[in-house]
């Protein structure tokens, strides 16, 4: 299990010396997300409706929107120079290459929301900081959720010949109850109320994540295999 | 190969006889046997299309994923032509259900669309096959496609429940009980008009498995053109 | 170059039986048989499109047969023992290196993967033994094709591998590049590892090798110990069987 681990963390380290080295997974996702909210934001108006009730939405979106980007370019960088089958070679567990995909991508995902939550709260005029605790948990919980399903979809979709197309097609229609789930709770929480009335979404959220781990170890398998 | 095809075409004309006798008696039934309605007039008869129709794209999209564990499990061609095939006639009685549910829609509620519960979730369910039908046309023939579809046709299906949940909570936050109480058949009890919804749901599912199997021969037939242009290729 | 370890399977390195690959309508495998023995350097030529790297791709357990066996170092490729992939080491036209890593990074990446004690000291005497010392924090990507296929063997034999598959080593190398390949290649071929190489170099490929095969159309045209095979007149032979294999 040790050699396990090891191996999922050093595929998680590789990932994250190439972007230490090359920044652009980063910066291209957090400007791509800002992007997003000022769009939104110049498509409603937010003297007509309340910040608290859009604001949710449009972050969640934004999120999305540049995960989708991270996705995409993380599989690029396996392709590029034909170094999936280098690590197809290796005596790697299917699993361990999906697990290592899937957190860097989560990992680098919640760096981008922890400077863009700042942003949010700016743009908004919102009070993020006394609801931190249960926001966090939102956003940790269908970021999970994010990672796994579409670890294993841009893992199927970097093979096809329109990869960049073909993962939004196929992520979007099933990440609906995540986003539907992360979008009121979010709203709830800024409106103050406590995560504990909302169990059945907490529950939504976490039945979603534990799904979608538990049918991608399954699946990789055959995903990987060529 | 030419005794799957021969075993395809004999059931084909029982069961193309047996749709069509369904499909007639289903009609005779819809527009003369079954009275009209009160309170909704003659629209409602829709209902009767509407109803087996989203009863068969479940059906379809469920063989779909039975079909998708099975074929990654024992990676036989058959599965997967199964999945295939009832993915694309799913997608076709989805499709009716999105078309008849505004036609009904429209003089009842007086609106094509409404954010309700099931529509919505019906929506994102064409979404999630139209998306696994799209993957099917653009993957490279061989089994590589076919695998990635069926990790779609599974995933998708699981999706299903959730959808339905979070759809289902998201509306009512705005709560709107006379929708969703119209829905489906809550108006009527009579049992004629439960007669003729047995009658609809039983020619449909017929229709089901005629297309179904017409659509498994074509896919067999393309298969044979295969082993034909391999023979052809190879052979002197 | 460090010899691969002792290994008590005696058995051929390599056992292939009625080996079939199709892809749709197209058949790149169409029933190939051969076996290696430990130690043997197969040099493996054939046309573009014959099925030389489907081979090597099945051998290195990254595609599935259609039909048909293939034994590694005694295991079944379909089986995907673990331990059969630590036997084998692939060098292909991809290079399987992060162009935005070190060559360092790199090495010592693939040698964590495999579970090397010591993977860093590991990943230094491998670059030094394929003469890259002096680039070992360099990019990657800031490397010429020479420089890359040198690091692609130190990727390839980090883990000590007993089994070594070559797909078109030469190509895109200048001469210079290939002089250096060749004698990194002679290196690499001792007693206990076996090596298959395709090319479409006649010299290159006859230089080293105990066993000639040529592939035409996903079959073996050809399979001769070298000793059977006069170097001058090859590249007639070759284009012989090519011909006769084309028409049938």
């Amino acid at each position: 299990m040790s050699g396990y681990l090891r191996q999922v963390k050093a595929i998680i380290w590789k990932d994250f010396i190439t972007e230490l080295k090359t920044r652009e997974l980063f910066s291209s996702m957090f400007v791509f997300a800002l992007l997003v909210m000022l769009i939104f934001i110049f498509s409603i108006n937010l003297s007509l409706v309340k910040a608290n009730q859009v604001g949710p939405g449009v972050l969640w979106v934004a999120i999305l929107f540049a995960g989708t980007l991270g996705l995409n370019r993380s599989f690029a960088l396996e392709k590029e120079n034909g170094c999936l089958q280098g690590l197809m070679l290796a005596p790697v567990d299917r699993s361990a290459i999906f697990f290592g995909k899937m957190l860097s991508n989560l990992i680098f995902l919640s760096i981008m929301e922890a400077f863009l939550l700042p942003v949010f709260m700016i743009f908004f005029n919102v009070e993020v900081w006394s609801h931190l605790g249960p926001l966090v948990a939102v956003l940790l919980m269908g970021t999970i959720g994010f990672s796994a399903l579409g670890t294993l979809l841009s893992s199927l979709s970097s093979n096809l010949k329109t990869r960049e197309i073909m993962l939004p097609i196929l992520l979007y229609p099933l990440m609906v109850p995540v986003v539907i789930a992360a979008v009121r709770l979010t709203g709830q929480i800024l409106d103050g109320k406590s995560l504990a009335d909302m169990m059945n979404w907490v529950g939504l959220i976490l039945c979603f994540d534990i799904i979608y781990i538990g049918v991608s170890i399954m699946t990789i398998d055959h995903i990987l295999e060529e | 190969m030419s005794d799957a095809s021969q075993e395809t075409d004999s059931p084909g004309y029982g069961l193309l006889g047996l749709a069509g006798a369904g499909v007639l008696a289903a009609l005779v039934a819809i527009f003369i046997y079954v009275p009209t309605e009160k309170t909704e007039g003659v629209v409602q008869r829709i209902m009767y299309f509407h109803v087996p129709s989203a009863w068969i794209a479940f059906f379809a999209f469920f063989i779909v994923f039975l079909c998708s564990i099975l074929f990654l499990w024992k990676k036989e061609r058959e599965w997967d032509i199964y999945a295939h095939a009832s993915a694309e006639v799913g997608i076709l009685f989805c499709t009716l259900v999105l078309i008849t549910g505004p036609l009904w829609a429209k003089p009842i509620w007086g609106v094509w669309w409404v954010w309700d519960a099931r529509l919505t979730s019906t929506l994102v369910l064409w979404l999630i096959y139209v998306a696994y039908l799209m993957l099917r046309a653009q993957s490279e023939p061989g089994s590589t496609g076919a695998r990635y579809a069926a990790v779609i046709g599974i995933v998708g299906f699981l999706d299903i429940p959730l959808i339905h949940f979070s759809v289902l909570w998201w509306r009512t936050f705005h709560p709107d009980p006379k929708f969703i109480t119209s829905q489906g058949l809550g108006a009527g009890n009579d049992l004629s008009m439960n007669i003729t919804l047995m009658i609809a749901l039983g020619a449909f599912t017929l229709l089901y498995f005629l297309l179904m199997s017409l659509r498994v021969q074509l896919e067999r037939m393309k298969d044979e053109i295969d082993r034909i242009k391999k023979e052809r290729l190879y052979s002197h | 170059m460090t010899e691969p370890k002792p290994s008590p399977y005696s058995g051929p390195a390599l056992q292939v039986q009625g080996l079939r690959k199709d892809f749709g309508h197209l058949e790149a495998l169409r029933g190939i048989d051969f076996e290696l023995k430990r130690g043997e350097f197969l040099s493996l030529f054939g046309p573009n499109g014959a099925g030389k790297t489907t081979l090597i791709r099945i051998l290195s357990a990254l595609t599935r047969p259609s039909s048909g066996t293939a034994r590694v170092a005694g295991y079944d490729v379909t089986e995907t023992d673990p331990e059969m992939r630590r036997e084998i080491g692939v060098i292909a036209h991809d290079s399987f290196l992060y162009a935005d890593l070190s060559s360092l990074e790199n090495i010592r990446f693939y040698a964590a993967l495999y579970g090397i004690e010591g993977a860093e000291e590991r990943a230094v005497e491998v670059i030094d033994e394929v003469g890259l010392k002096s680039r070992m924090h360099d990019r990657v990507r800031t490397f010429s094709r020479g420089m890359l296929q040198r690091l692609s063997i130190a990727r390839a034999i980090v883990h000590n591998p007993s089994i070594l598959f070559l797909d078109e080593p030469y190509t895109g190398l200048d001469q210079h590049a290939s002089e250096i390949l060749k004698e990194q290649l002679q290196a690499l071929h001792t007693e206990r590892r076996t090596i298959l190489m395709t090319t479409h170099d006649f010299t290159r490929g006859l230089e080293m090798c105990d066993r000639v095969a040529i592939m035409v159309r996903g079959k073996l045209a050809l399979w001769q110990t070298v000793d059977h095979i006069d170097p001058a007149g090859f590249e007639k032979l070759y284009l012989e069987k090519v011909e006769q294999a084309g028409r049938g």
